[in-house]
Formats: C-alpha cells, sequence, structure tokens
C-alpha cells in the first residue's frame, strides 16, 4: 500500500497548516536571529565561514557575472590606494587658506622673501605646460602659509591638473613641494618632461643615469627622463585635499 | 586565461590565515581570492541590512577594499575569525550610515519646523535628492508592523542556545553537519529541532503576551492566511475568551515540546 493514496483526513490538514505555520517562524524569527549574531565571536567562524562558502557556490547567474566584472577594479583599487599608503604624502582635507602675496614678482623673485617668512607661493602648474616656459618666470600673486610642523626650506605650492595620480591627487587640488630635495624611489616628485611642461609623478626606479617616473592611474604610460637634478623640481610633501577619504 | 584559472582553483585551497599573508605580499591572485571569498557574503549582509540594490556593489565594494588595506598592513594583526572580520565592517558602515542618515532627517525636520522654510524645502529639493540624501541604507521596514512585532516577541522567548540553532536551521545547514559542529549524534539535532519549532509555535501563540491594541488581531488574521488550523485558532479564541492568565500551549505540539515547558 502507498501512503500518499489516501485522501487527506482533517488531522493531515492541521498538521500540514502547523508546519507551514512554523516554517513561517523559522525564517520570521531566523532573520532576527541573524541580525542580533554577533559576527565577531569566535563560536561563530565555522558557521560564518559556512555561509560565505555558501553564498559563494549558490551566486545566480546574473550576480555571478557582476562578480566577474568587478574583480579587475576592485584589484587595481587596492593596489593604487596601497601605493598611496606608502608614499607618505599627509593629507589635509581642507582647502589651503590662502592670502595676497607680500610681495609683488615673478616665481624666482619672491622665493627667498616667501621662504624667509615661512610662505609658499601658490601657482598652476598647468601654466608652465606650454614648451618653452618656466614655472620660475611665472607671476605668482597669492601666498599659502606653511604648516607650522614643516622644515625651514623653500617651498611652492602647486594646483594639479588631470588624473594621472589618482587616487593620490585629484584634478583641483594642491600640494606643497619642497624644492631641490633629493631623487628618492617611491617619492612623488614635480619633474620638468624635456619636451612636455611640468608633471607630477611617482618615482617609479632610478636605473644609471635615467629615472622612470610611473603615474598611480594605470591609464597613463610610464615616464622616462634623463638623471639631471635640475629637471626635479623638488619632492611632494602635502597635500590639500578635499576628495573625501577615498585615498586614507 | 587557463593558467589564472588554475591560480584561482589553488587560491580557492588556502586558509584565511594564509590568503593574508599572501596580500601582505602583493599577490595579485590573493587580492582576487579576497574580493571571491568574500564579495558574496557581503551581498547577503547588505540585503539583510536593506541597502539599496543599486547601490549594493559600491557599498559592498568601498567596505571590502577597507579591510583588505587594513589587513595588508604589516603591523596588524590577522584575525582569527577573518569572514567574521569583513562581515563586522559592513555592519559597522551600515550603523553609520543608518546614524548619518537619521542625524540628517533631524536636520530636515528643524528646518522644516522653521516659519517659511518648509516651503523652501519643497521647492528646492526634487523627490530624487530627498531619496538621495538618505543614504545608500533604505529606511523602510522590511516586515509589517505586527509582524515585526511578532519576531520581536518570540525572539525574547527563546535562549540564546535556541536562538543559535534557529540561525542555523534558518541558513538550511544540514543536520548533520550542525551535529559534528555541536558533537553530538543526528538523531539528538533532529528531536533539538523539532522541539524548537513547537517552541517558537508555543511563544507565538502565547496569548498574555505582550501584545499591543490590535496586534492580536493582525496575527490572527495572518496565521489563518498561512493555515493555521481551525481548531487550534478555536482553542485559542476560547482561552482569549476566558481571559485565562496561562500560557498557551501549542495547539498540537511534539510531546517533547509539553516536556520542556513543565
Amino acid at each position: 500500500m502507498r501512503y500518499d493514496d489516501h485522501d487527506p483526513t482533517p488531522n493531515d490538514v492541521e498538521r500540514l497548516g502547523n508546519e507551514r505555520v512554523k516554517d513561517l517562524l523559522v525564517r520570521l524569527v531566523g532573520e532576527r536571529a541573524m541580525q542580533r549574531l554577533d559576527p565577531l565571536d569566535p563560536g561563530e567562524s565555522r558557521f560564518l565561514e559556512w555561509c560565505a562558502r555558501e553564498a559563494r557556490l549558490t551566486l545566480s547567474v546574473a550576480d555571478r557575472q557582476t562578480l566577474e566584472r568587478g574583480v579587475d577594479r576592485f584589484v587595481r583599487e587596492v593596489r593604487a590606494r596601497r601605493a598611496v599608503q606608502r608614499l607618505r604624502v599627509r593629507e589635509v582635507p581642507a582647502e589651503p587658506e590662502s592670502a595676497p602675496a607680500w610681495e609683488e614678482g615673478t616665481l624666482s623673485q619672491v622665493l627667498a622673501s616667501a621662504a624667509r617668512a615661512r610662505h609658499a607661493p601658490v601657482l598652476d602648474l598647468s601654466v608652465a605646460a606650454g614648451a618653452g616656459r618656466e614655472l620660475w618666470d611665472e607671476p605668482c600673486d597669492r601666498w599659502i602659509p606653511l604648516p607650522q610642523d614643516s622644515p625651514d626650506g623653500r617651498y611652492v605650492a602647486l594646483r594639479v591638473t588631470g588624473d594621472s595620480m589618482v587616487p593620490l591627487l585629484h584634478d583641483g587640488d594642491t600640494i606643497l613641494v619642497k624644492l631641490g630635495d633629493e631623487l628618492m624611489p617611491d617619492a612623488v616628485v614635480v619633474a620638468r618632461v624635456p619636451d612636455g611642461g611640468y608633471v607630477v609623478k611617482r618615482v617609479g626606479g632610478i636605473v644609471g643615469s635615467r629615472v622612470e617616473l610611473t603615474s598611480l592611474n594605470a591609464d597613463y604610460p610610464p615616464i622616462v627622463i634623463p638623471r639631471d637634478p635640475s629637471l626635479v623640481l623638488g619632492t611632494v610633501l602635502l597635500r590639500w585635499c578635499t576628495h573625501g577619504s577615498a585615498a586614507a | 586565461m587557463r593558467i589564472e584559472r588554475r591560480h584561482e582553483t589553488e587560491a580557492n585551497a588556502w586558509t584565511d590565515q594564509e590568503l593574508v599573508q599572501r596580500m601582505r605580499r602583493d599577490d595579485e591572485v590573493a587580492i582576487r581570492e579576497f574580493y571571491y571569498r568574500f564579495t558574496p557574503a557581503l551581498w547577503r549582509e547588505a540585503r539583510r541590512g536593506r541597502v539599496q540594490p543599486a547601490l549594493r556593489d559600491d557599498v559592498v565594494n568601498d567596505c571590502l577594499a577597507d579591510s583588505a588595506l587594513h589587513l595588508m598592513q604589516p603591523s596588524v594583526p590577522i584575525p582569527v575569525n577573518l569572514t567574521g572580520y569583513v562581515v563586522a565592517s559592513l555592519r559597522h558602515r551600515l550603523a553609520n550610515e543608518r546614524r548619518a542618515a537619521k542625524r540628517r532627517a533631524a536636520v530636515g525636520e528643524a528646518a522644516a519646523s522653521h516659519q517659511h522654510a518648509e516651503r523652501v524645502v519643497r521647492e528646492v529639493c526634487s523627490e530624487a535628492s530627498i531619496r538621495a540624501s538618505a543614504g545608500p541604507v533604505a529606511e523602510v521596514p522590511a516586515l509589517s508592523p505586527a509582524l515585526e512585532r511578532l519576531s520581536r516577541i518570540v525572539d525574547a522567548g527563546i535562549s540564546a542556545e535556541e536562538r543559535q540553532l534557529l540561525r542555523w536551521v534558518s541558513a538550511s545547514i544540514p543536520q548533520r553537519l550542525i551535529a559534528e559542529w555541536l558533537g553530538i549524534t543526528h538523531n539528538a539535532v533532529r528531536v533539538r529541532v523539532l522541539r524548537l519549532r513547537d517552541r517558537l509555535m508555543a511563544v507565538a501563540l502565547r496569548d498574555d503576551g505582550p501584545w499591543r491594541q490590535g496586534e492580536r488581531e493582525a496575527l490572527y488574521e495572518f496565521f489563518r492566511r498561512c493555515g493555521l488550523p481551525e481548531r487550534a485558532r478555536r482553542a485559542l479564541d476560547v482561552r482569549r475568551a476566558r481571559g485565562s492568565p496561562q500560557r498557551g500551549r501549542p495547539p498540537t505540539g511534539h510531546p517533547n515540546a509539553e516536556k520542556e515547558d513543565q
């Protein structure tokens, strides 16, 4: 005799109804129990690992595609932000407070007096983009006071354009450059490319008489310049960046 | 491509500790594996935390990248329970978002209560901008108020062990695995699960629960729609009419549930 042959009796209906309500209660209260779970409880580690494995194995087709699409972006983002952490360029999450210059003139004329007053003249990095134009000959009418803890020396503040150093520097950020610092690997420097104006780049490597300058944004290829002190303006020590903590 | 796949299959077998060690050495395969290993779990957690579906990928990616960067610092000790660590970081992030949304809402209300400001807010803010200002976590409740309260009351009526078992059961973990984790036999787990289900029912149908006006009726209606048998509901109605303060029994419970109540 087969057990599922007979018509359901009132008892069967009752039992089924009860079981259905219990199923619902398990789902309803189970969800709350999941919310009350303390993920850091060591007793729950096996359970959470099981859940993570299960979630990975039972992905829908659409989610699997999303996962595959996102992995390269994730790796790029993690690496770029790791590079930023290593670069040791301090971040000030605000706009710099610039004031009118105490002295009129080109950068080369006012640099010494600005350094004595512990200020840095501000310039747009893009103004000297044209071939043959020197940053030193640009007039600057605003100065930025140096942060308290910065060592004495000659500084210049530059407004950045372009996205080659994202996530370290964004379009419109201001950087503080200490002039004439020694070239170190992994430092961020402002350098003059012989036929392409001034650039902000990371020192990727120094090989013999050549210096490789790399961007943090993988879309930009590295640049190789001769190892000539006159081509390197200085090292970036600080950035005024208002683009959130994306690079923190 | 084939070589990459082979690496990823190997990476699948790495322990969490090994994975983080390799990430610290800037191994790309390890970073990929970290993403593959934890993103699906965080997607589930995000759905549980009621993150808006359109923003899910961004929220999870940001959180996972933050965790990865933190773990990749050599001075940071590697957590024993890495999955728990990652899930906890997403939960904290969502809790912060919720607090921020509440603050923004409070500021909005304060502005709206001002004499002319309400008109200004209405004119200046579009529906989309108001929704966007709520942040990635939706403020709509997941359940109807009566069910929300039912789940809270039933949750308060069960013990920590029962809650743990309930989590495992509702996550569809095989009973054999639960038996292995608890170090008991499969049959013992089966009995515990049956008892737990009866216990939930008993707590849910308890008449002297701290119900508010109208909630009991809403729940009767809910149970009726779920198919709770007429006889059980009649028994409840009789008890209610008597105004009996005694605890309700499950209508057709497992015999073990009776024992537990005594």
